[in-house]
């Protein structure tokens, strides 16, 4: 009978207990949601920074740059209402995931050539001097929120979400 | 439910797009070209236009490094002139500008005093005041205008110039342009249009050299 030693193991003691699963989901939702308001009100404000530091990455193409730095603000503040309500919450948090890799894929190859720039994540950007451990920095923090992204996408179904009525 | 997160992003993409672009101050800007000549980056340029090599300088009013690398520059750069061996474009950009306007309007005002035949005493005048702090609210049309007597302008017209914002448009496209050409940071000096570490700018024996070795040896 050796069952029931392996609940009473040191690895299952501590593990979180199944019911806070859709807690720590909610929070991470919220967290996000957050991060998105925060990340999409810093770059609103001037349209013409948005658009010099999208182009310091020197990685699309002059005729993307615009829409992509006009539509950033606005498509993060959408993530962030979406996260807000749980309202068709995974695939919110999987495009979540999929733009902050984006974000560490071009803070990324902007270290690996060198430029000199901020990573605009906030709004500004676009120039600074060239400091490896800004960089490592930036992409640790994507990084993290990528974690709680990935949580809520594939994890517990999250409490006091919009989508839990469509659910009932 | 990934039609409505599908939905929502593109749709705030088309948002997006229509509302930056009316929001934006270079879309909507009107472009008044100088009095004064325009030099191939889109800047003032001042010397000799027979000079055997240009040196440009993208610079931001508001930007430290810029006044550092003009205290350490300004005296053989105007030898440099005076000698007619090099002729100078300054790119006023407006990078350091965060929801202000005074990168913006000294740039403009900087213009003025090109059409007002001051320009290099103006650029001293700018920079040699610059204030410790950016987006401070120091520098106000009215010592903008001020700078001009500092730098010997007396003609009314660049204190209608300045008050008008007449070269914001102009300084907008400038910055844009800047930023398709690569041009990430101030300052950031070009020799005969190839770009030069701003130390060795700075110094102003390598300096000299660098545009003797670019042809203005003689």
């Amino acid at each position: 009978m050796r069952a029931p030693d392996t609940l009473t193991s040191p690895a299952t003691r501590h593990r979180i207990p199944a019911r806070w699963w859709p807690w720590c989901s909610t929070a991470a939702r919220l967290v996000l949601a957050g991060v998105w308001t925060w990340a999409g009100v810093a770059k609103i404000g001037d349209p013409d920074a948005g658009v010099r530091a999208v182009r310091a990455y020197e990685i699309l193409p002059e005729t993307v740059v615009k829409p992509f730095a006009w539509g950033l603000p606005f498509v993060e503040l959408a993530l962030a209402v979406l996260l807000l309500l749980g309202l068709a919450t995974r695939p919110a948090a999987w495009a979540s995931a999929g733009l902050l890799l984006v974000f560490v894929a071009g803070t990324a190859a902007a270290w690996a050539r060198g430029l000199q720039i901020e990573c605009g994540c906030f709004g500004g950007g676009g120039q600074a001097a060239a400091d490896g451990a800004r960089y490592l920095r930036e992409m640790g923090r994507d990084g993290l929120f990528l974690c709680l992204a990935v949580l809520v996408a594939a994890g517990a179904p999250s409490r006091l979400a919009l989508d839990n009525l469509a659910r009932d | 439910m990934w039609w409505v997160v599908g939905a929502v992003i593109v749709a705030a993409v088309v948002v997006g797009v229509l509302v930056q672009r009316s929001r934006s101050a270079t879309e909507q800007a009107t472009v008044t070209h100088p009095v004064s000549t325009v030099g191939t980056h889109g800047g003032v340029l001042v010397g000799d236009k027979n000079a055997p090599v240009t040196i440009t300088e993208y610079g931001d009013f508001q930007c430290p490094v810029c006044a550092r690398l003009h205290a350490a520059w300004g005296a053989t750069l105007d030898q440099l002139i005076q000698q007619g061996k090099v002729k100078f474009e300054f790119v006023g950009l407006e990078y350091l500008d965060q929801g202000t306007t005074e990168s913006l309007r000294s740039a403009a005002a900087a213009t003025c005093a090109a059409d007002a035949g001051k320009f290099l005493e103006y650029h001293d005048v700018l920079y040699n005041q610059q204030s410790p702090t950016e987006n401070s609210g120091f520098l106000t049309d009215q010592r903008l205008v001020g700078f001009g007597s500092d730098a010997g302008i007396t003609d009314s017209a660049f204190t209608r110039c300045v008050q008008s914002h007449r070269y914001e448009g102009w300084v907008r496209k400038n910055t844009d342009t800047a930023s398709q050409r690569g041009v990430t940071g101030t300052p950031t000096v070009l020799i005969n249009d190839k770009v030069v570490n701003n130390a060795d700018a700075a110094d102003p024996g390598r300096l000299t050299a660098i545009v003797g070795q670019a042809g203005g040896g003689q």
